[in-house]
C-alpha cells in the first residue's frame, strides 16, 4: 500500500504562488475578496506562509508553502464526533463535506491551522462557474474543508491504470500545486517506496517538519534553507 | 385494490425510516449539486499559447465537454517544461469573466453621459471601415495611432502591417525595456534585446532586475534557478533599494539608493580595472574605445578604462550609492573571478531618469570580463525562420503617411527629453486589446488626452472604467478562443515558435482581433485589401509556418530526450526529415504546440555585434552623467523618498480581471488586497505609525490613502509602494481613485511622454485622523 507524501525545499521556493493559485482552480475553492480578507474567512488550501527576520539591512525573508499536512496520527480525526474527517488507507486525511455537521472542533484542534469553515455559500460570478472542476464537489456554508492532496485525482489515476490492467505508477498522481511549481520545489510520492523521491529526501539530513514536537507526524516534509546540497 | 407483500415492506421501510436520517439525505443531494440533466463527460487536453503575459508559456488546457476547467504547462514546451505561474494559473477567469463584452459596442449620446448601445459587427466594421477611409482620402492617414504595450504574436505583426499599408507611422508600443534597448542599440548596434544564458551562468550579478518575477522569460528562469539551486551552483547577489522577491531569494542583498545602480557598476569596474581583473583578451579583439581614442578630427579622446580610473573615487562611489566600500570591492573581485558571471539590467532601471546610462555600465560589466556570446552570457537570440510576410505593396497615400513624424518622436540624442508637442493632432486613436500598462502616469492624464481625440476605437475584451472615454469597442476575444502563432520573448536564447489552435469557440459575439483586421482591410478595398489576401488569421498563420517546414532544422517540440538526440545530430551537420508533407507537419506541430530548434551557435560575430565595428563599444563616462539630479522637492516638507514598485508578475499590467492573481499579491503582507505602503520599523516608531494604519502619503502633486505595512527591506528614510495593484473585483473607479499610486507622479503625462520616470518623487507620510483599520 502507498504512503503519499510531499517534500517541500525551501532552497528552491520563490513564493511565486503558482500553487495557490494551482489549488484554487483545481479544487473550486472562491476567490477572496477584500470584505472575506479582512474578515479572515477567505479559503486557501495551500498558503505560502512568509517569515520575515532581521533589521535593515540584514533581513532574510524565508517563504514556507503549507498544504494539509496530511498527519499520521491526526488531531483533527480525534475530534471529530461524527466520523468527516478520516485517515484512509493510504494515509491522505480526508475529508466528507455531506457528513461534515460544521462543529469546528477539528479546526480548532489543528496545530496548523488549516482547516477552513465555509463561513457563507461559496460564491461565483455566473460565468465564473463554467470552469468549476466537475471532479470536485462544491462546498456549501458550514462545512469544513482543507487540502485533500488532489485526491481526486487518485482515483481517477487508479481507474486509469485499472482499465489499462496495470499497477499504479508513482508518476501517475500528482497534485495540481507540484504539478505547476515552476522551480520544482514540490516534489511529491510514495513514502513507502525507497526508490522515490520523496522516500530519500524525507531522510535527507535536511529534513525537518512543522512541529514536529506535537507527534502528529506530518507527511509533509520541508528541506531546510541555506544548506545548498542535493 | 389487494397489496403485495413486496409493496407492503417497502412501505413499513420507508415509514420506519429515522427522520434525520431523510432530512441528511435531501441535504446531501443539494449540497452535492447534482444535475438532473447530468450524464458523463468528456475530458480532452488542448496544446495552446498562454497569453496571460508576453511570455508565451506553451499550455495544455483542460477541456470538459466544451468547457475550459483548467490550464497546465505543456511538458513539451522547450521554456517552461509543463510549469505555469500564479498568473498563467488564473488565466481560466479571463476567458469566464463577469466583465467580458459580449458584443460590439458605441457610445450613443456622446462621450462623458452616453450609453452603449450593442450593435451588430456588420454595422461596427462599417462605421470603422468609413471612417478609416474618409481620413485616409482627406489626407489624414498619418493621424491615426495604434496605443498597445509590446508583443510577440504574429497579430502584433499583423497590427503593423495594417497601419503601414494604411499609412500611419503611428505603431506606438509602450516598452518597458526602452533604456536597455537604447544601451544595447549603443554598444551592439542593435536594438534589440539581448538573451541571459542562464542556464550556464555561475554568478548573477542583478541591479534591481526581477529577473525571477517580472521577465517574459520569468517561468523558465525558475526552472533553471531550482535545478541550479540545490546543487549550490548558482551564487546571485541582488543589488536594490527594495528588499524584493528576487532579493529575498538571493545570496546577498545590497542596498543602494534608488538610481545609482550605475554609479556602482563603474565602481565596480574601476576595482575590476585596478586590479586589472578585466578579460584583456576580449576586449582586445572584440572592444571599441576602451583604451583612448582618436576621432575624426585627430583629437585623442579618453576611453572606458582612463575615464573610470580617473573620475571615480570608490569612497565617492560608496558615499552616494550607501554600499559599504568593502561590499562594493568585494563583489568586485567575486564578479570577475567567477566565470561565467553576469550582470543583470532590466526595465527597472528605465524608471530612472539615468535610465540608459545605468543600462550601459551594467553592459560594460558584461563586457570587461568579456562575458558576450559566450555560454553563460550575453548572447543575441535567433530568429524562427518563418515565412517572410508577403511584400507590401504602398500606395502613393500610404507613403505620403510613412514619412510624417511619429507623434511620439524623440529627440535623437538619448540624452534630450522627449519632445513636448505632437507635431499634429490625433484624428483616430486604436487601443490594443491587452490592457495598457498601469503603471503609466499617462493613464492619470486620461481624461484629458481622450478630450482633444474625435474618434477613441478600443479593442478591450473586458469593460471597465477606462473604456468610458471610448467611443466604440470591438471586443477581441481572448487566447482560448483564438488561432496563436508566437515567436519565443526576446529575452530568451531558444529559438521557438508557439502555436495554439482555438481551445472554444468564441464566447458571446466577440471577434478575434486578428480576423477583425482583416474584414477592415477588406472593408476598406482597394491596395488595402490586396495587401491582406488571407481569409482569416489562420491562413496567415498556416502560411508563415511553411517556413519552418523549408527551413529544414529544428523540430516540433520534443520530449527532452528527444530533444538531445536532435541536438546532437544537428551539432554534427544532420538533419532528418520527421514529416512527410507540409499537412502533416502542420498538423504535428498543432499537437505537440510547437517548433524549435535547440541548437545555439555562439560566436558568430556579424551577429552578435551588429555595428559596422563589430565591436562592443563602451562609452565614457562623463563627469555630469555620473552627477545624477536629486529629487527636487525640498526635503523638509517631503523627508521621505518614494519608492514605486510593480510586484511580481504585473510588469505589463495588473492583471484586473483575475481575482485569483489579484488576490496572492499581497502574499508578503498578510494577504492585503487594499493599497499598502511599506515603512522602515524604525521610522515607523518614530511617526507613531502602527501596523495596518491608515495613513496618507503624499507628494507634491496628490496624495494616496494606503495601509501602513512595517517591513525592514528598505532604508529608513525610503517608502515603498506597489504599483498595478487592484483593491477590488471588478475593478471600479472608486476603489482605483483613492487609492492609484499614480495620482503620486507629476501630471506630465501624455501620449508622446509614455515614458515613466518615477523613483526620484519626494513624498510625506501622515496618519489618517482615527485610522486604525
Amino acid at each position: 500500500m502507498s504512503r503519499w507524501g510531499m517534500v517541500i525545499d525551501l532552497d528552491k521556493c520563490t513564493g511565486c504562488q503558482a500553487c495557490v493559485v494551482a489549488c484554487k482552480v483545481e479544487n473550486n475553492v472562491p476567490f477572496s475578496t477584500p470584505e472575506s480578507e479582512s474578515s479572515r474567512r477567505s479559503i486557501s488550501w495551500m498558503v505560502v506562509l512568509t517569515i520575515t527576520e532581521g533589521t535593515y539591512p540584514n533581513i532574510r525573508q524565508r517563504f514556507i508553502p503549507r498544504p494539509c499536512m496530511h498527519c499520521e496520527n491526526p488531531p483533527c480525526v480525534k475530534v471529530c464526533p461524527v466520523g468527516a474527517t478520516y485517515k484512509n488507507k493510504e494515509g491522505i486525511v480526508a475529508q466528507i463535506y455531506t457528513r461534515c455537521i460544521g462543529c469546528r472542533y477539528c479546526t480548532n484542534n489543528c496545530p496548523y491551522t488549516l482547516k477552513y469553515f465555509n463561513y457563507s455559500r461559496p460564491r461565483w460570478p455566473t460565468e465564473m462557474e463554467n470552469y468549476l472542476n466537475p471532479d470536485v464537489s462544491r462546498r456549501g456554508v458550514g462545512v469544513v474543508e482543507k487540502c485533500t492532496f488532489c485526491h481526486h485525482r487518485l482515483q481517477k489515476a487508479k481507474e486509469i491504470a485499472r482499465a489499462e490492467g496495470r499497477t499504479l505508477r508513482e508518476e501517475d498522481y500528482i497534485p495540481a500545486c507540484v504539478q505547476t511549481c515552476p522551480t520544482g520545489a514540490l516534489i511529491f510520492g510514495d513514502l513507502e517506496n525507497p526508490k522515490s523521491q520523496v522516500f530519500l529526501l524525507s531522510r535527507s539530513p535536511r529534513a525537518f517538519r512543522l512541529l514536529e514536537e506535537l507527534g502528529t507526524e506530518p507527511k509533509v516534509f520541508y528541506l531546510t534553507e541555506g544548506e545548498r546540497h542535493a | 385494490m389487494a397489496i403485495k407483500r413486496r409493496d407492503f415492506l417497502k412501505l413499513v421501510a420507508g415509514a420506519t425510516l429515522p427522520w434525520p436520517l431523510a432530512d441528511c439525505s435531501s441535504r446531501n443531494i443539494s449540497r452535492m449539486n447534482l444535475q438532473s440533466s447530468w450524464e458523463p463527460r468528456l475530458e480532452t487536453w488542448v496544446p495552446t499559447v498562454c497569453g496571460a503575459c508576453p511570455g508565451n508559456c506553451g499550455l495544455l488546457v483542460r477541456k470538459i465537454d466544451n468547457r475550459v476547467v483548467k490550464v497546465e504547462g505543456n511538458p513539451l514546451h522547450p521554456s517552461n517544461r509543463g510549469k505555469i505561474c500564479g498568473r498563467g494559473q488564473a488565466g481560466v477567469q479571463l476567458l469566464y469573466n463577469p466583465t467580458r463584452i459580449k458584443a460590439p459596442l458605441l457610445k450613443v449620446g456622446g462621450r462623458r453621459a452616453g450609453k452603449w448601445r450593442e450593435i451588430s459587427w456588420e454595422e461596427a466594421l462599417s462605421i470603422v471601415a468609413s471612417k478609416l477611409t474618409e481620413l485616409r482620402n482627406s489626407g489624414k492617414a498619418h493621424s491615426v495611432v495604434y496605443l498597445g504595450p509590446e508583443g510577440h504574436q504574429v497579430a502584433d505583426e499583423l497590427i503593423s502591417r495594417f497601419l503601414r499599408v494604411y499609412g500611419s507611422p503611428n505603431d506606438i508600443r509602450i516598452d518597458l525595456w526602452k533604456a536597455l534597448k537604447q544601451a544595447y542599440s549603443l554598444t551592439l548596434g542593435s536594438s534589440d534585446l539581448m538573451a541571459f544564458d542562464f542556464e550556464n551562468c555561475k554568478y548573477i550579478l542583478s541591479f534591481s532586475s526581477q529577473f525571477l518575477t517580472n521577465w517574459p522569460t520569468s517561468v523558465e528562469i525558475q526552472r533553471i534557478y531550482g535545478e541550479k539551486r540545490s546543487k549550490a551552483e548558482l551564487k546571485i547577489v541582488q543589488v536594490e533599494p527594495r528588499f524584493s522577491l528576487c532579493a529575498s531569494r538571493a545570496d546577498r542583498w545590497v542596498p543602494i539608493r534608488p538610481g545609482k545602480e550605475g554609479l556602482l557598476a563603474l565602481g565596480i569596474a574601476s576595482v575590476i580595472l585596478k586590479e586589472q581583473l578585466y578579460d584583456k583578451n576580449y576586449l582586445d579583439r572584440f572592444a571599441a574605445r576602451f583604451e583612448d581614442w582618436f576621432n575624426e578630427q585627430g583629437e585623442k579622446i579618453p576611453g572606458f578604462k582612463t575615464t573610470a580610473l580617473n573620475l571615480i573615487r570608490l569612497e565617492d562611489v560608496s558615499e552616494e550609492t550607501a554600499v559599504p566600500l568593502k561590499t562594493i570591492i568585494e563583489i568586485a573581485r567575486e564578479f570577475a573571478s567567477t566565470r561565467p558571471a553576469l550582470a543583470l539590467a532590466d526595465y527597472n532601471l528605465s524608471y530612472h531618469p539615468q535610465g540608459v546610462f545605468n543600462s550601459l555600465c551594467v553592459l560594460a560589466l558584461n563586457a570587461l570580463i568579456g562575458n558576450i556570446d559566450l555560454p553563460g552570457g550575453i548572447a543575441r537570440p535567433r530568429p524562427a525562420p518563418l515565412r517572410p510576410w508577403l511584400t507590401e505593396n504602398l500606395d502613393a497615400i500610404a507613403e505620403k503617411g510613412l514619412r510624417m513624424p511619429r507623434v511620439d518622436e524623440e529627440a535623437k540624442d538619448w540624452l534630450m527629453p522627449p519632445l513636448d508637442n505632437p507635431p499634429y493632432e490625433i484624428d483616430c486613436l486604436l487601443i490594443s486589446p491587452q490592457p495598457l500598462p498601469g503603471n503609466f502616469p499617462f493613464l492619470e492624464n486620461w481624461e484629458e488626452i481622450s478630450q482633444k481625440i474625435p474618434l477613441i476605437i478600443s479593442f478591450q475584451p473586458y469593460l471597465d472604467e477606462r473604456n468610458e472615454h471610448v467611443d466604440l469597442i470591438l471586443p477581441d476575444t481572448t487566447y482560448f478562443e483564438k488561432w496563436q502563432l508566437a515567436t519565443s520573448p526576446s529575452l530568451s536564447m531558444k529559438t521557438m515558435v508557439s502555436v495554439g489552435m482555438p481551445v472554444v469557440k468564441p464566447l458571446y459575439q466577440s471577434r478575434p482581433l486578428e480576423d477583425i483586421l482583416i474584414s477592415l482591410a477588406k472593408k476598406i478595398g482597394g491596395l488595402m485589401a490586396a495587401n491582406f489576401p488571407w481569409e482569416n488569421h489562420q491562413e496567415v498563420i498556416i502560411d508563415r509556418l511553411a517556413g519552418l517546414f523549408e527551413a529544414e532544422r529544428g523540430a516540433v517540440f520534443l520530449s527532452s530526450q528527444e530533444e538531445f538526440q536532435l541536438k546532437i545530430l544537428e551539432e554534427r551537420g544532420w538533419w532528418l526529415s520527421q514529416h512527410k508533407n507540409l499537412d502533416d507537419f502542420i498538423a504535428d506541430l498543432f499537437k505537440s504546440g510547437g517548433w524549435h530548434d535547440p541548437v545555439y551557435h555562439f560566436q558568430i560575430r556579424s551577429n552578435t555585434y551588429q555595428n559596422p565595428q563589430r565591436r562592443f563599444i563602451f562609452f565614457s563616462a562623463s563627469e555630469n552623467l555620473i552627477k545624477q539630479t536629486e529629487p527636487q522637492a525640498s526635503e523638509s516638507d517631503y523627508p521621505f523618498q518614494l519608492f514605486l514598485y510593480d510586484l511580481p508578475f504585473t510588469s505589463n499590467n495588473s492583471g484586473a480581471p483575475m481575482p485569483f492573481f489579484q488576490e496572492t499579491l499581497g502574499f508578503r503582507f498578510n494577504s492585503e488586497w487594499r493599497i499598502w505602503v511599506e515603512i522602515n520599523p524604525e521610522t515607523a516608531k518614530e511617526l507613531k505609525i502602527k501596523e495596518n494604519d491608515l495613513v496618507w502619503v503624499e507628494s507634491p502633486y496628490g496624495k494616496v490613502m494606503a495601509v501602513a505595512k512595517l517591513f525592514p527591506g528598505l532604508e529608513p528614510w525610503l517608502l515603498a509602494i506597489p504599483l498595478n495593484k487592484e483593491t477590488a473585483f471588478p475593478a471600479n473607479k472608486e476603489s482605483r481613485k483613492i487609492s492609484d499610486p499614480l495620482a503620486l507622479l507629476p501630471n506630465s503625462g501624455s501620449i508622446q511622454k509614455n515614458f515613466s520616470v518615477r523613483q526620484n518623487l519626494r513624498v510625506r507620510i501622515y496618519k489618517e485622523k482615527g485610522g486604525t483599520s
